[in-house]
């Protein structure tokens, strides 16, 4: 079964690049420019998406506020989320992924074949 | 020269049982001067060099037939290394902090402002003073003040004051030139603490790009080896946008809970 993942970026260029990315890795993609949009579309999306990627660094709402109002919704609660960010958490951040349940966090630049396999593992998990 | 092997491993087991000698002595004079929570990690290692130490005694005296065969060695063998993992296992946060390079949130009220910045700066050496807010003078005054001396600091004054020591470099309010600056400072001159004085105040920037700013600066300091201590008056500064800068530092510290 073709497995969905939803990404969440501001950033309109590097979104499109890896939904391509991912539809060429035989994906299926969802995608929103921000946290507001993109809760509104998890809420009227019957097929949740198997994991949804969240960029950290957003206007309105952050990737860690998405993550957040994923986990207080009764409905959304269960997704599998990841963070995109450009550094690896430490200390502080790490303790944080933990307290919202983010499964990993992918870096950027992306190397493809290391993203591929962490995105299946993720959703695998 | 042909050496027997046995002389031979006699003679590394003395060299080994002196150093080790030498550095109990050394040990002993670290716990007693080690902070408390501190003190249980570097006293298991202080007991695993003693075992050590009995360790090479028995090693020593069995290659010398002084006494017959003993199992002693192999007991201290093993006492030997469970006291060393619990005492790394108890001084993990510390060689963790060490390892990275340490990045701090520092939580302030106005109240505590002066009290924190001195004790970031007080005993620190090859301190990189990056003034946002206040004019370095100010600054300067304030450690003047707490009887430290900041003339071996370097500033970087972005508040639009003019620098007029050598010790002070003058830029604009923006992100850029604060990164910028500093990677040079860092690259330059033997930094080892770099202080941003304070967060919230960095213009040209809009408010969901500050944690983005404290990121980069982050990284930026960790791959110059180091230590960053990123003010943040609570009274200036929303909970979120709190929550988010503290994703991207090793601890948040400060007299604000939080």
């Amino acid at each position: 079964m073709v497995k969905t993942v939803m990404i969440i970026d501001d950033e309109q260029d590097l979104k499109e690049m890896l939904s391509l990315l991912l539809e060429s890795n035989g994906f299926k993609t969802v995608s929103a420019s921000n946290g507001k949009d993109a809760l509104k579309i998890l809420k009227q999306l019957e097929q949740k998406p198997d994991l949804v990627i969240i960029d950290m660094f957003m206007p309105e709402m952050s990737g860690r506020q998405v993550c957040e109002n994923i986990r207080k919704d009764e409905k959304l609660k269960d997704l599998k989320l990841a963070f995109l960010t450009v550094a690896a958490f430490s200390g502080y951040g790490k303790q944080m992924l933990k307290e919202l349940n983010v499964l990993d966090y992918i870096l950027k630049p992306y190397d493809i074949d290391d993203l591929i396999r962490r995105i299946n593992k993720m959703i695998e998990s | 020269m042909n050496i027997n092997p046995i002389e031979l491993s006699g003679i590394l087991s003395i060299i080994t049982f002196v150093i080790s000698l030498i550095g109990l002595v050394i040990l002993y004079g670290i716990v007693k001067r080690t902070k408390e929570k501190m003190r249980v990690g570097v006293l298991f290692v202080l007991l695993g060099i003693v075992s050590f130490i009995l360790l090479k005694f028995f090693e020593i005296v069995n290659i010398f037939q002084i006494v017959g065969q003993t199992f002693m060695t192999d007991i201290l063998e093993i006492i030997f290394i469970l006291l060393l993992v619990f005492g790394v296992w108890e001084l993990r946060s510390l060689i963790m902090g060490l390892s990275d390079f340490g990045q701090a949130f520092v939580l302030t009220s106005k109240e505590k402002y002066e009290d924190n910045l001195v004790s970031i700066v007080k005993n620190a050496r090859g301190v990189c003073y990056v003034t946002i807010e206040k004019p370095y003078k100010k600054i300067v005054d304030l450690f003047n003040l707490y009887g430290i001396n900041s003339s071996s600091m370097q500033f970087i004054d972005a508040t639009g004051e003019k620098g007029d020591a050598e010790n002070v470099i003058a830029i604009k309010n923006t992100p850029h030139d604060i990164k910028i600056t500093v990677d040079k400072v860092l690259k330059e001159k033997n930094i080892k603490v770099v202080v941003i004085d304070n967060v919230e105040s960095v213009k040209a920037i809009k408010k969901f790009e500050l944690p983005r700013f404290v990121q980069d600066m982050t990284l930026l300091i960790k791959a110059n080896r180091a230590q960053g201590f990123f003010i943040g008056k609570t009274e200036n500064l929303e909970v979120q946008t709190l929550n988010d800068i503290a994703m991207f530092v090793d601890k948040v510290t400060g007299d604000v809970k939080w």
